[in-house]
């Protein structure tokens, strides 16, 4: 079945693990070095700077989507509050950079602190209970949230959102960035810099606790609910902790947001953006921590293609084009048509639940698995375990063993 | 049927008046396997008893009939096979099962359970059944309107046998009805099970760690273990059987 | 209230209100009681009487609607133990078909209403046949994901089929602009009715739950799934016909209040929110206790935000949050659920 056959540990097989990562690291690196350079490829068709500054969109929204999928992926519970987060942690950013002129990257503690605590606050009644009572406080939330913003309107600016007075906080990249003479990309370029950073250190962050072991306590009960009782890890604590930190996160990334675009309303962080990031996560591929990026794109890209083509198919590749046209053209015809990516969205989900329950990521890595197969080598298990802690699996006794055999059957019986 | 040397007992064919003929019947949970090929019948009218240890496989056989676990083999009930069909399929075709810990439907009424036992029934005599239990089990006319889930072990067990039989079903499974209740309930119990065997003709397959009992109300028994059937014949010879008494008779 | 003390009366088998209730919850629930009736004698101290009953009536209004919507979250929810999350866009939705009914083909209202319900039924229907039996019941986090897709959708196709313009809904009640007076509050007539609608609603589902036989079912598949399978109960069609039947109320709730507010598709969420409430107040596996619960959320709703002005109307919604958090906090089962709720 497989094209290729590698056995775990051996050289050739880890070179082959290390790969994508490289090959991700560059192509994510590039614009750094030659989006501005004449003569290089540049990022996309149209302005390159609108790009770079949608592509930092997507990496805040990667990191949410992380933060979310530590709780619905990794502790299998639902969460509809993330846009709670975000957007707590957006708007603490905006009102001390605008009305206290703190610098961004001073803001980061403070929004992922004040989170953490909301999601202590939060999570505490809900998580001691199975069940699906954590959706419902979580939606209660997210949906309470655009109405306190409304209603302190001194404080968040009210449905006119905030933002820094003019010339103020700006992301300008220090002189010895390459990027830095390049007009108007510098900024995208510099935001796209720090992102990149900011976002390593937290997938990185995230990987060592779902490794770690209440991290795996998590998993394990996720997937086996009775076993609950059998780890030794204290889970309730645990999983007020993961949700504490989820939410800590979802902080990160709102403070992220502001630092890409520094501007804050109550209409950006609804009920709506919580569907979508679970919508993304889900699609992405919830329980693991690389489907937070394909997740974020589709969050950030499907809306935006939407309405692009609804308003103008010119841009669609030609087969497509042709095939949605009937739909296009009666979409025209609606007041609402904007919301057909909500539609989209229902439907991918939908259909992700349906056949790919993996999300995007376990499609890929099924697909992979059919042309490299990696042989499992318990061998090498063996030997790595004993150096991480992690236990290797025992043989399983013979079954034949265990039964006691106490009759004789010597009688002869008649037939039955 | 012979019993051999620690070797699994087959039968090559089911009499033709086998209500129920199973053969080689294999169950698993996942991906383990708990039956290895497991053959019996039950004949029209008879008691059949399946004895054995903790996880030799009794309840899984009872759950294998009934189509809840995978199974893989040939299970003919009635003369039609009912392999690969719905739990509630072979329920509606007169197998009544009482499952092991009862299975009542604790927030109804004992009334309600009652009349859920008969639900595949369309004829009008369903009241009159549900009074002809109540005479039969009296504790329960008693407590007809409380909910189910409040009655003791044994009133529950009582509970569940009536509305296994509120279907008026070819077969009755019982699973384990002696587990958790007290040794005077449990001979009235089986008193009750040999009454309405003589004068109904219920066929009974019953599943029990309770060897006694069983082989008293028996007319043949299997014995279980670790997924294979070790021994069979008539509940006397059974009773009489060296290995038999000294694991499950206790003498 | 020791677990220990609520078995013992179980076990003992009493069967009377009074037993089943306990007498520790009935102690408690005299003190709620006796605060609310200082509460009320204060309130119309300050204010007057007519305010204080202006004040009631009016939280009965929404605590009807929100009464509808609980229950029928929480017959599905004790049916498949999944919350289903798209009710208030299913309830939208058949409310968008009614107004299509009664304004677009000039059916009379009152029998638009029915022949919506019947519509949503027939929707719900095939959805839990297409989108939810598909799946192992007990994999409630896949099927609520699910129920979170068809939100999308539905709200989402309700925009691009209508758009976002506010549109009036008739009303299917006589008597349209006039009141009467009770107690010194002014109480409209259309107001009445929808409680009266809702009341027999409420009073229909029962009957149909307790006395035929596919309430019987219903019943069954709620209490032990597989119990019912063996006794012959078709699984599949019995939720299908929770998933209906909680369609048809929703919708009927969604239609009485449209009158009051405005028909858009997003005039469902904030009830929802409430419903929510009302439903985790009332024990999300009790379907009495939802709808009592439904009365008290928008007793609260109402007397909190007319009375303490810290509250208005804009941090109402706050209040049903920490309505859920403080249930959650102190009693998860709700007022009147089983304790069956497992801790982690």
């Amino acid at each position: 079945m497989a094209f290729v056959k590698l056995k775990q540990g051996t050289p050739a097989q880890r070179a082959y693990a290390w790969i994508p990562w490289i090959l991700v690291g560059l192509f994510l690196v590039y614009p750094l070095i030659g989006s501005y350079r004449s003569g290089w490829p540049h990022v996309g068709s149209i302005d390159q700077s609108f790009r770079i500054s949608q592509f930092n969109d997507v990496i805040a929204y990667a990191v949410a989507i992380l933060g979310l999928n530590l709780v619905i992926g990794y502790s299998g519970q639902l969460s509809l509050g993330h846009s709670a987060f975000v957007g707590l942690g957006a708007y603490t950013t905006i009102i001390l950079v605008a009305d206290h002129h703190w610098s961004f990257f001073a803001t980061i503690p403070v929004s992922a602190g004040l989170c953490f605590l909301l999601g202590l606050i939060v999570g505490l009644p809900a998580l001691r209970i199975r069940g699906l009572y954590l959706a419902i406080v979580t939606l209660s939330l997210a949906f309470v949230f655009p109405t306190l913003v409304l209603k302190y309107g001194s404080l968040t600016g009210g449905p006119n959102g905030k933002k820094p007075p003019r010339g103020e906080a700006k992301m300008v990249p220090p002189s010895w960035m390459p990027f830095h003479g390049a007009g108007r990309l510098a900024s995208p370029l510099w935001v796209y810099a720090i992102f990149l950073v900011m976002a390593t250190i937290v997938f990185v962050l995230v990987r060592n606790f779902i490794k770690s072991r209440p991290g795996r306590a998590l998993v394990a009960v996720r997937d086996n609910q009775t076993s609950a009782a059998v780890s030794g890890v204290n889970l309730p604590i645990y999983k007020v902790l993961a949700f504490g930190m989820s939410a800590a996160i979802g902080g990160i990334a709102g403070t992220m947001l502001m630092m890409n675009t520094p501007f804050a309303s109550d209409t950006q962080f609804t009920i709506q953006l919580a569907i979508f990031l679970v919508v993304g996560l889900v699609i992405g591929g919830a329980g693991t921590i690389s489907g937070a990026v394909p997740g974020a794109m589709v969050y950030l890209f499907v809306p935006y293609f939407m309405s692009a083509w609804t308003n103008d198919q010119s841009g669609m590749p030609p087969g497509i084009r042709q095939a949605t046209k009937p739909l296009f053209d009666w979409l025209s015809t609606r007041q609402g048509k904007g919301a057909i990516a909500g539609v989209f969205f229902g439907v991918l989900l939908l259909i992700a639940v349906f056949i790919l329950p993996g999300g995007i990521i376990d499609g890929l890595r099924r697909l992979r698995a059919k042309i490299i197969n990696v042989a499992p080598n318990p061998g090498w298990l063996r030997e790595r375990g004993r150096t991480r802690g992690v236990h290797p699996v025992e043989e399983s006794v013979d079954p034949a063993a265990t039964t006691a055999g106490p009759l004789s059957n010597d009688l002869t019986t008649d037939s039955a | 049927m012979t019993a051999t040397d620690g070797q699994a007992v087959h039968e090559s064919s089911a009499p033709a008046d086998s209500l129920l003929s199973v053969s080689g019947l294999r169950a698993s949970y996942g991906q383990i396997e708990a039956l290895h090929g497991v053959d019996f019948h039950v004949r029209r009218g008879e008691i059949v008893v399946v004895l054995g240890a903790n996880g030799a496989g009794k309840t899984t056989t009872l759950r294998a009939v009934c189509q809840m676990v995978s199974t893989k083999g040939s299970i003919v009930f009635d003369g039609q096979s009912i392999t690969g069909k719905s739990t509630t399929d072979v329920a509606r075709r007169g197998v009544a099962h009482v499952p092991q810990g009862r299975g009542t439907l604790a927030d109804l009424s004992v009334d309600d359970n009652l009349l859920a036992g008969a639900y595949t029934r369309k004829d009008r005599e369903v009241r009159a059944d549900v009074d002809k239990w109540f005479t039969v089990f009296p504790r329960l006319r008693e407590r007809r309107a409380q909910l189910a889930g409040s009655l003791s072990g044994g009133e529950q067990q009582m509970l569940a046998v009536a509305r296994a039989l509120m279907s008026r079903p070819k077969m009755l499974l019982l699973d384990e009805p002696s587990l958790g209740l007290a040794p005077i309930i449990v001979q009235g119990l089986f008193q009750r099970f040999d009454d309405m065997n003589k004068a109904d003709g219920t066929t009974m397959l019953i599943v029990e760690q309770n060897a006694n009992l069983a082989l008293d109300i028996a007319d043949r028994a299997y014995v279980l273990e670790a997924g294979e059937t070790v021994l069979t014949g008539t509940a006397d010879d059974l009773r009489h059987d060296e290995g038999v008494r000294k694991a499950y008779l206790g003498y | 209230m020791s677990a220990a003390g609520n078995l013992n009366e179980q076990v003992s088998g009493g069967y009377s209100l009074l037993d089943r209730i306990g007498k520790k919850r009935l102690r408690n629930i005299a003190i709620i009681v006796a605060v609310l009736v200082v509460l009320s004698i204060i309130a119309i101290a300050n204010d007057g009487s007519e305010l204080f009953f202006q004040r009631v009536f009016d939280g009965l209004n929404n605590g009807f609607i929100y009464s509808a919507m609980a229950l029928a979250l929480v017959l599905i929810y004790k049916a498949t133990g999944v919350v289903n999350f798209a009710q208030g866009d299913m309830a939208m939705f058949g409310t968008f078909i009614c107004y299509v009914y009664a304004v677009n083909m000039g059916i009379p209202v009152g029998f638009a209403i029915l022949l919506g319900m019947a519509t949503s039924a027939l929707g719900a229907a095939v959805i839990e046949r297409t989108l939810i039996r598909p799946f192992d019941p007990r994999n409630h986090l896949a099927i609520t994901i699910v129920t979170l897709g068809l939100l999308l959708v539905l709200n989402s196709m309700a925009g691009v089929i209508w758009g976002y313009d506010p549109r009036a809904f008739p009303t299917p009640f006589p008597n349209r602009n006039k009141s009467f007076h009770l107690f010194g509050a002014q109480i409209d007539y259309t107001k009445l009715y929808t409680w009266i609608t809702i009341l027999v609603a409420v009073l229909l589902v029962s009957l149909l739950l307790n006395k035929t036989k596919i309430g019987l079912a219903f019943r069954s598949v709620s209490s032990n799934l597989e119990s019912s399978e063996l006794v012959g109960i078709h699984v599949g069609r019995t939720l299908q016909f929770g998933w209906a039947l909680a369609a048809a109320v929703g919708t009927l709730a969604g239609s009485l209040i449209a009158n009051t507010t405005f028909l858009d598709p997003n005039f469902m969420s904030r009830v929802l929110i409430y419903s929510f409430a009302a439903a985790t107040l009332g024990g999300l596996d009790s379907l009495g206790g939802a709808v009592i619960a439904g009365i008290i959320i928008g007793e609260v709703e109402t007397m909190s935000g007319g009375y303490i002005a810290f509250i208005g109307g804009t941090l109402a919604p706050t209040t049903a949050l920490v309505v859920i958090v403080v249930v959650l906090l102190i009693r998860p089962s709700g007022l009147f659920g089983s304790k069956r709720v497992e801790r982690v």
